[in-house]
């Protein structure tokens, strides 16, 4: 019993001088994820926002001419500067690799690599395939383009929501 | 609430008790985030299937489709790995504010 229990206070001891010692030497606060980033937050919302909007404005003109693939270039051309500006902010971030994969895959449902074909992964390609370049997709390739590109961004932002929630427990 | 009562005795028990209960709520969130996003992957996949055999969507846009869900269903992992990790960093962090509560109790001022 007497063996039990001095062993038992000489590991808590251990643990103690451990533990004091990792704080003394400046670790008090452990980090594996960065932290709550506003403007990655903001910008992943102004992504989604636009895209929404975008193909909701495709949807009602799916199967005519104004939904080519020719006439809204520009918003393809935004979204490409809004994601690199974002992925030169999530990339500039110490221990932030998650969310840059993250952003990678919204660059991949959204815009793609281009490829216009059934290899493809995005809203872009789905728009560039020769079949839809000059009426655009069907309404409900649209629709269930909409779940997959909300979803991936949603899943950015959960994250960001997750570290800014701990931010707030932790103070 | 962690700092109550707090002795060499009990410190590791209350360290462990903070982290627990810090993972715990978290956790609890990860696994509420990932069911629901399941059930979201699934209602989409059902969608892409049904329209495809209904001629609503060429095999072309189903296929594009599909591979467009492979990248969502990436995402939402990764999310989880991240969610993951938020929760055991405040785990962690939750049972060394228990000690840096303890030592600066007993030192008297806030060293740590």
């Amino acid at each position: 019993m007497n063996r039990m229990s001095l062993s038992r206070e000489q590991v808590l001891k251990y643990w103690v001088a451990m533990l004091c010692a990792i704080l003394l030497a400046g670790c008090a606060e452990v980090k594996l994820s960065s932290d709550y980033d506003k403007v990655t937050d903001e910008s992943l919302t102004t992504i989604q926002q636009k895209t929404d909007d975008f193909i909701e404005t495709l949807m009602t003109q799916s199967t005519t001419n104004k939904a080519a693939f020719s006439k809204h270039q520009a918003f393809y051309s935004d979204i490409d500067q809004q994601l690199r500006r974002l992925e030169f902010r999530v990339n500039a971030i110490p221990k932030n690799e998650k969310t840059v994969d993250l952003v990678k895959k919204i660059r991949l449902a959204i815009l793609g690599e281009g490829k216009c074909t059934a290899e493809g992964t995005s809203l872009r390609d789905l728009h560039c395939m020769p079949a839809n370049k000059v009426k655009g997709p069907s309404a409900t390739a649209l629709a269930i383009c909409r779940l997959n590109v909300n979803q991936t961004i949603s899943a950015a932002l959960s994250l960001e929501v997750a570290k800014k929630q701990s931010l707030g427990q932790s103070k | 609430m962690a700092k109550d009562n707090v002795t060499l005795e009990n410190l590791d028990e209350k360290m462990f008790d903070a982290a627990k209960s810090s993972f715990g709520n978290k956790f609890a969130s990860v696994k509420l985030y990932l069911q629901a996003e399941s059930e979201k992957l699934a209602i989409t996949l059902r969608m892409i299937i049904e329209s495809c055999a209904a001629h609503e969507i060429s095999k072309t846009e189903a296929k594009i489709l599909l591979n467009q869900q492979k990248v969502a269903t990436s995402a939402v992992l990764t999310a989880v790995e991240g969610m993951s990790a938020v929760a055991v960093q405040a785990a962690l962090n939750a049972a060394l504010k228990v000690v840096k509560d303890f030592a600066n109790s007993k030192i008297g001022f806030p060293l740590l």
